[in-house]
């Protein structure tokens, strides 16, 4: 999502430095980054105005920022931590006094009386990226070396969610975080900073939102995070965030009124797939397909596919019968997929005119298809014409030939999935198409994921949107 | 005359799927037309075009409108998410260097800044003349922001120098958005599945 403003930094840089070097000098401990947990949750209390709200259903632990958490403690909850990152004196007046109890988490460009507001209180000193990542790393290499730097964007709430990373999270309950006016206001309690105008509308499923220029970045930059970083996000109380969360169908995030998406989303687990490096230019929306080839299609497969397309197309005339075939968005998946794994053998359910086939690329392809005979065999291609997927497989199996790759294009049936998962290798790719509810691809991962355990559910490309249903069973480890 | 689409791959094929129906179009409604695909060096052509010319890699902006600015005679130039419903060549029939349609559309009616900066969507353009491409180059090269619309802001700076004859024509006839997918699109010569609506064209 473009983020929409080109706006400056609220106070220069060079004054931005000096509070830096000012804060470095207190010898205050460091924040040190700690594993990630992937079950932990940390709730998060932004000052949106929807706070007011939905804070009643905060857990623990907590962590809140800017008035929020002198807000809460007035309502008997006490945050375990209050973020900082603005470097504008005007926030001291709202963290003072201090809240007992609370740990401080400042960023060094803090202005020097924040520090000095909550002296008394246990205080850990972060450094925010502050102009560019390469400027401020030879700041702190000169000033404070061996100590991390974080990356936050533009504002305190985005900053929460980098420094609970680093606090060892990657599920977050978001409350507050509206990116725009209720009514007239902008936060669920009293605010020192500089008032902003309303004067930004934003559209989402007509209803019109009422925001600034910085807010309106900090939500476009939000949708960004989702999608970009590890991290399983539920957003509670209405506002202009919330309702992108909703619209932009984010798979790692949700709104807590989604029911079923959100047990899904807290339940999930991120997985780790090695990857070569990919440009973050070339990813527009990133998704384990992409960590899997997607992200870098060839011109020449596009070409060949093209080609090819038109030559099957002729052969459904002579189909027994005729059915869907792959796109070529699922025809260019499942070649940069192969790409990737580089499977000696690759095995499909599902031949048809021979679309999939085409796009299979392996040393060596086992393909049958039930009611079709209409793709012919090559050296390179194996066909079971007239042939169920289980009786392929029993033959394969006897032949000693494993998969490296599975592509489902065909409704199992119960008593032949024990013999298809024989025929896979302990660590194949399983590709399936028409995943959606009730398709074909649903109901075989539902046969097939209890017995691949280890294995980790990738759904369908989201930069493919609605054109491809392909998702996928992939090994963890 | 001649029909040119500009289209290249740089990761989703969805464009080679709308080329592939516009072509279907063009040749079912004006089938003596030469239809040029033109692309970057890379990209695959698509099939079934007459010709296709290739320009280096570049920003899709700027490459397109070097494209049209190599465009002599008469040209429809499209965008690739756009079907004929039925022959237009009658529009060559006026005198004009450039024939751009509006954007009364009363079921999409434009914002105050379109209206001020670009009321003309180039999504089709009848050209007859090269020289206002390449002054809108120029004009383009210029913008201090060149993003997804700036190619209609410089249009329409050409199109207000007032050094170019330019025809308007009736964006609902010549360029129409559909209001649905099922939109019957009455009285619409050429439909524009602009923005989302896309996805109804490649369905």
């Amino acid at each position: 999502m473009k983020v929409p403003f080109s706006l400056t930094a609220a106070v220069e840089l060079e004054k931005r430095r000096e509070q830096m070097l000012s804060a470095i000098a207190r010898g205050l401990p460091r924040l040190q980054p700690v594993p990630i947990s992937d079950t932990a949750v940390l709730h998060i209390a932004c000052y949106g105005p929807s706070l007011a709200d939905t804070w009643q259903s905060l857990g623990r632990p907590l962590l809140s920022m800017s008035g929020a958490t002198r807000w809460l403690h007035d309502r008997g909850v006490t945050p375990d931590y209050h973020i900082e990152m603005d470097p504008r004196a005007d926030k001291t007046p709202m963290l003072t006094p201090p809240v007992p109890g609370v740990t401080y988490l400042l960023a060094s460009v803090c202005h020097p009386s924040l520090f000095d507001a909550v002296s008394e209180e246990r205080v850990v000193l972060w450094h925010v990226v502050s102009s560019t990542e390469e400027e401020d790393e030879k700041f702190l290499l000169e000033h404070d070396p061996g100590q991390w730097q974080f990356a936050s964007g533009s504002n305190v709430g985005l900053g929460a969610l980098q420094i609970g990373g680093a606090l060892g999270f990657r599920h977050f309950e978001v409350h507050g975080m509206d990116g725009s006016f209720q009514g007239d206001r902008r936060h669920a309690g009293i605010h020192t900073g500089k008032p902003q105008k309303a004067d930004q509308t934003w559209q989402v499923n007509h209803k019109q939102w009422y925001t600034s220029r910085v807010m309106a970045n900090g939500v476009a930059e939000t949708i960004n995070a989702l999608r970009l970083y590890p991290m399983f996000c539920v957003f509670h109380g209405d506002g202009l965030t919330q309702a992108l969360v909703r619209e932009e169908n984010i798979p790692t995030a949700c709104c807590a009124d989604e029911t079923v998406k959100a047990a899904s989303v807290r339940a999930a687990r991120a997985m780790f797939v090695d990857h070569t490096q990919i440009q973050r230019k070339d990813v527009k929306c990133w998704s384990a397909w992409d960590a899997m080839g997607c992200a870098k299609f060839r011109p020449e497969w596009l070409e060949r596919f093209l080609t090819a397309r038109v030559e099957n197309e002729r052969r459904r005339e002579r189909a027994t019968f005729n059915t869907g075939s792959v796109g070529i968005e699922a025809m260019l998946q499942l070649r940069a997929v192969c790409e990737w794994k580089r499977p000696k053998v690759a095995v499909e359910v599902g031949t048809f005119i021979g679309n999939s086939t085409v796009a299979l690329e392996a040393e060596h392809v086992y393909t049958c298809d039930q009611t079709n005979d209409v793709f012919p065999a090559s050296e390179r291609i194996t066909t079971f014409p007239g042939r169920s997927a289980g009786e392929m497989c029993e033959q394969l199996v006897e032949r000693k030939v494993r998969a490296d790759l599975m592509f489902i294009d065909g409704r199992l049936r119960n008593r032949e999935v024990p013999l298809v998962k024989l025929a896979a290798r302990p660590d194949a790719v399983w590709i399936f198409d028409d995943f959606f509810a009730g398709g074909k691809g649903e109901a075989n991962i539902k046969k097939l994921a209890p017995l691949l355990p280890g294995y980790g559910f990738v759904g369908p490309y989201p930069a493919f949107k609605d054109r491809s249903s392909l998702a996928m069973l992939v090994p963890l480890s | 005359m001649k029909v040119g689409f500009y289209t290249v791959f740089r990761h989703d094929p969805i464009h080679y799927t709308l080329a592939a129906r516009l072509l279907a179009s063009i040749r079912k409604h004006m089938p003596g037309a030469e239809v040029w695909h033109f692309t970057d060096e890379t990209s695959p052509i698509v099939l079934g075009v007459d010709e296709a010319r290739r320009l280096p890699h570049g920003k899709m902006l700027e490459r397109r409108l070097e494209h049209y600015a190599l465009c002599e005679g008469d040209w429809l130039l499209l965008d690739t998410d756009v079907i004929l419903k039925r022959d237009v060549s009658d529009v060559f029939e006026h005198h004009f260097d450039v024939a751009l349609a509006d954007r009364n559309w009363p079921h999409k009616t434009p914002t105050q800044e379109y209206l001020l900066s670009m009321p003309f969507n180039t999504g089709v353009c009848f050209s007859r003349y090269p020289g206002f491409w390449a002054d809108t180059l120029t004009a383009w090269r210029a913008l201090p922001e060149q993003d997804w619309l700036s190619e209609q802001r410089a249009v329409y700076q050409v199109v207000r120098t007032g050094a170019f004859r330019v025809r308007i024509l009736d964006g609902m006839v010549y360029n129409y958005p559909p209001k649905a997918e099922d939109d019957p699109c009455e009285g619409a010569a050429i439909v524009h599945y602009k923005g989302n609506r896309k996805g109804w064209m490649a369905a």
